[in-house]
């Protein structure tokens, strides 16, 4: 318990933050990754060189600079349009980051509450929740997110509503499990004792107590947007066209591979090294927190 | 009486600490005697009696000193050594009975598993020399018992089968650690008495380490008081009770709470 | 009535699967009957002990009393009012003049809140003005200092925290306040301090007290009178001098002869048979499979909580003529 009451507190001031940086090399390593992940998909507009859906077909299949034909003006090479990939790149960072965070957002809004009501109410709600939930796991997400697509359409709003219909269920499971032990405590005795409301409870003595967790599924939850979103454009079922994603940007690679392989292998190192990253922080977060935090799914 | 085991100077530390948990702690026990180890939580006695079976927690390390065991200086020995004398002639009895039973196999099992192992009885002798032992420790109905799973029995009959467990292959030192501190009263004086008559019976010394000082004043010979990872005090009990001297003790018996006078027969009976 | 509050045939059940696969397939149930029919009162600025085994029932008991847990039977009646049925609003009024403080000083404060909001919150709550300033004053009634307030309870002693629990309790002005096993977790030192501030608080602020513990030397130094459990029923009740004299039941016997003191010698009473649980209750007096003084009639029919000689009630046959 101690150590989960240490990490709530260092979160709340910047100090604590650093401190909380310092302890741990995963904890550094995922959350650097993930702050230029932020700063380069905000700033997007003025980091990047060029357009990034200006053509320039006579320079197409340009290589990376450091290669022989490349060119210092496009530092990672063009595509098969002559767009710039740096500049691509860097746009399709606002993208992971838009969905990523929109989608973790969401998710967690419906999450957390109904996890809390669930696992601190129990009795019937908790039993219609947890069918719910059951019934909707056995799916198969992608195969969600992809009807979801065809119902609704492409475009990045619809890659967002579908991430969460099919990853709502995450932040419930993992949320109510932890109120379940929280419930017992002493503490929410105490409460009821002094005569709070269930409501008030749940929004004051428990809520409190689970942010912790609640930051450590935030990166798997985005780290698993992305993914969604990776996997949706590449298949052509995500952003439209025009918007420029890591996903499309390596299903486009992909059909001209043989012409410049660079136009692929950028944009999936990119996706690999912050989904990575993702990962190791969340891993960070947990082993600093509490060996016994265990995530489902 | 000769000495049996001898603690010299022990100290021990834990990683990441800056001080001692155990802090040039000496002591000795006689045989067939019953010593003492008692303070409040924290003052190393715990970790003092693991430090004896060499059982410490993974982050804790004997830093100085020596445990002589009949003569042999047991941090000495290398594990398997060890293992040999471990179980077999310095047994431990754990406070929580149900955590230090696996939960998994029958009393009898586990019983005769040790029994095999340490005194080299074949399975039919062994498993009448535990029917014995049940007895002794005044289990009703050994048979029965040897064939249930932990979580069947009550917490006392549990910790009344560690000791038969603990007492079965006639070890000279058996270390209780808060062996009645899970129990409640009438068991607890129960189990104390069933302790007291297997130390009379087989000539065992136990190292009693409890924070009870009211408890260990009627169950052991000689008591060392411990607090912070030193003792501050040791005497045989009868002295340390009439004539304390250490302002530790003195604080320790002022704050215990006394009963005080009771009677303890009603006017109903006999 | 002179009663700050009075339990009438109290009763709380809890209802658990019996772990056979037959019950379970026929839907039978194990019933743990941990309160069951007792009449406690609690006379106004008094300390009434609660003493028993763990598992006899007496947590239970003190948390139904105050509505924590929801009573199965029985009435219970603070202040002269009936509470037993309230709900809401009606009973929200009556909670913050029944406190309670429980024996886990790491587990009874939300680690997330400051000392501060700890107490302010109820406070808030209840409509009191100017909180922040009953913040601090309840903090000093304690011995902390005002610092503290800005503090996390991880930050405080095992001490510190279960004075930060009385605090909370008292600041609401409460009349009645139920301590569970407040000494039970604490080293014997702050156990001592914990008392001490407990009869202090009881004389500056006319409290009255249901005191739970196991340990009887505790509760002797505290309590006027004594209330002794078993397995969920009130066995023996009487003021607390008498009741160490002149002990009717044959369990506070025991229990009496088996305590170990320093003062004292120790002649425990070896009881045959196993201390029961719940689980295992007999028809007639729950005592009797170890009762050395049992008879036929104990084997078959309960006996009622009487009382035989003034202010000390008994539930035992040995004493029905």
């Amino acid at each position: 318990m101690l150590s989960l009451e240490r990490f709530g507190e260092q979160l709340k001031s910047t100090r604590g933050v650093l401190k909380l940086l310092a302890s741990s090399k995963k904890i550094l390593f995922g959350f650097a990754v993930l702050l230029a992940l932020v700063v380069t998909g905000v700033f997007a507009p003025w980091l990047s060189p060029f357009d990034p859906n200006e053509q320039t077909l006579g320079r197409a299949y340009l290589p990376p600079f450091w290669l022989s034909g490349g060119d210092a003006e496009h530092l990672l090479g063009t595509d098969s349009l002559g767009r710039d990939i740096l500049s691509r790149l860097i746009h399709g960072a606002s993208v992971a980051v838009y969905v990523s965070v929109t989608a973790t957002i969401l998710t967690a809004a419906i999450g957390v509450p109904l996890g809390i009501a669930s696992g601190y109410l129990r009795g019937r709600f908790d039993e219609a929740v947890m069918r719910v939930v059951d019934i909707w796991m056995s799916f198969p997400p992608v195969l969600l997110a992809i009807t979801l697509i065809s119902i609704l359409g492409t475009g990045i709003n619809n890659v967002i509503l579908a991430i969460v219909v099919a990853d709502w269920t995450r932040f419930t499971r993992v949320i109510r499990s932890e109120v379940l032990n929280i419930r017992e405590r002493d503490f929410i005795l105490a409460a009821k004792s002094i005569g709070f409301s269930p409501l008030q409870i749940m929004r004051h003595e428990v809520l409190p107590n689970v942010l912790p967790l609640i930051s450590i599924i935030a990166t798997l939850e985005m780290s698993v947007a992305i993914t969604v979103e990776v996997l949706l454009s590449y298949a052509g079922l995500g952003v439209k066209a025009d918007t420029p994603s890591w996903g499309s940007m390596i299903a486009d690679g992909l059909s001209y591979f043989r012409l410049n392989p660079w136009g692929m292998l950028i944009p999936l190192a990119a996706t690999i090294i912050v989904i990575l990253s993702l990962n190791i922080l969340g891993d960070g977060l947990r082993e600093r927190l509490d060996p016994r935090l265990t995530l489902t799914r | 009486m000769s000495e049996l085991l001898s603690v010299e100077d022990l100290k021990i530390r834990f990683q990441g600490q800056d001080s001692n948990a155990v802090d040039g702690v000496s002591f000795t026990v006689r045989e067939a005697e019953i010593m003492g180890l008692v303070g409040e939580s924290g003052a190393g006695k715990s970790i003092t009696g693991r430090s004896v079976l060499r059982l410490l927690p993974p982050n804790g390390r004997i830093v100085g000193g020596r445990i002589l065991f009949k003569g042999v200086d047991l941090l000495s020995l290398s594990e398997e050594e060890m293992r040999k004398i471990r179980g077999k002639e310095i047994t431990a009895i754990q406070q929580d009975p149900l955590s230090s039973l696996n939960p998994a196999f029958r009393i009898r099992d586990q019983m005769v598993d040790i029994l095999k192992m340490h005194l080299g009885l074949k399975g039919k002798e062994a498993e009448e020399y535990s029917v014995k032992m049940l007895e002794e420790v005044g289990i009703p109905n050994p048979e029965v018992v040897l064939r249930k799973f932990p979580h069947q029995l009550s917490g006392g009959m549990c910790q009344r089968v560690m000791i038969a467990i603990a007492f079965s292959c006639n070890p000279t030192l058996v270390i209780a650690d808060e062996p009645t501190t899970a129990l409640d009263v009438i068991t607890q004086a129960l189990v104390v008495n069933l302790m007291k008559r297997m130390k009379e019976k087989h000539r065992t010394s136990i190292i009693f380490i409890t924070h009870n000082l009211a408890l260990a004043a009627n169950i052991c010979d000689r008591i060392a008081v411990m607090r912070l990872g030193k003792i501050v005090e040791m005497k045989p009990t009868k002295d340390l009770f009439k004539s304390p001297e250490h302002p530790y003790t003195l604080a320790l018996l002022e704050a215990v709470p006394k009963v005080g006078r009771r009677a303890s027969k009603i006017r109903g009976g006999e | 009535m002179s009663s700050i509050i009075e339990a009438q045939r109290l009763q709380k059940f809890f209802i658990e699967s019996t772990g056979r696969l037959a019950d379970l397939l026929l839907r039978r149930k194990r019933i743990l009957r941990a309160v069951d029919n007792v009449d406690i009162s609690v006379p106004r600025n008094q300390t009434v002990g609660v003493v028993g085994e763990s598992g006899c029932g007496k947590s239970t008991l003190g948390r139904t009393i105050i509505r924590l847990y929801e009573p199965d039977g029985g009435r219970i009646i603070f202040k002269n009012v009936d509470i037993t049925h309230l709900r809401g609003e009606d009973l929200k009024k009556h909670r913050r003049f029944m406190q309670i403080v429980f024996q886990n000083p790491y587990s009874s404060l939300n680690p997330r809140q400051k000392i501060r909001d700890i107490i302010k919150r109820p406070l808030d709550l209840h409509g009191f003005d100017d909180s922040l300033r009953l913040v601090y004053e309840a903090l000093e009634s304690v011995g902390l200092p005002k610092e503290y307030a800005e503090r996390y309870p991880h930050q405080l002693s095992g001490g510190e925290r279960q004075r930060v629990a009385l605090a909370r309790a008292i600041a609401l002005k409460p009349e009645l306040v139920v301590a569970d096993e407040v000494t039970s977790s604490v080293d014997v030192s702050i156990q001592a301090q914990i008392l001490k501030l407990l009869k202090k608080l009881q004389e500056e602020f006319k409290l009255s007290y249901l005191f739970i513990s196991h340990d009887l030397s505790v509760v002797r130094t505290i309590s006027q009178k004594i209330a002794v459990m078993y397995l969920g029923k009130v066995v023996e009740e009487a003021q607390t001098e008498a009741l160490f004299e002149d002990p009717m039941h044959p369990y506070t016997a025991a229990l009496f002869a088996s305590i170990p003191d320093v003062d004292t010698p120790w002649e425990p009473h070896l009881l045959k048979g196993e201390a029961s649980s719940l689980y295992s209750v007999t028809k007639g007096c729950r005592f009797q499979p170890r009762c050395p003084y049992a008879k036929q009639i104990c084997a078959e029919e309960e006996p009622p909580l009487k009382e035989y000689s003034k202010d000390h009630k008994v539930a035992c046959w040995l004493y029905e003529r």
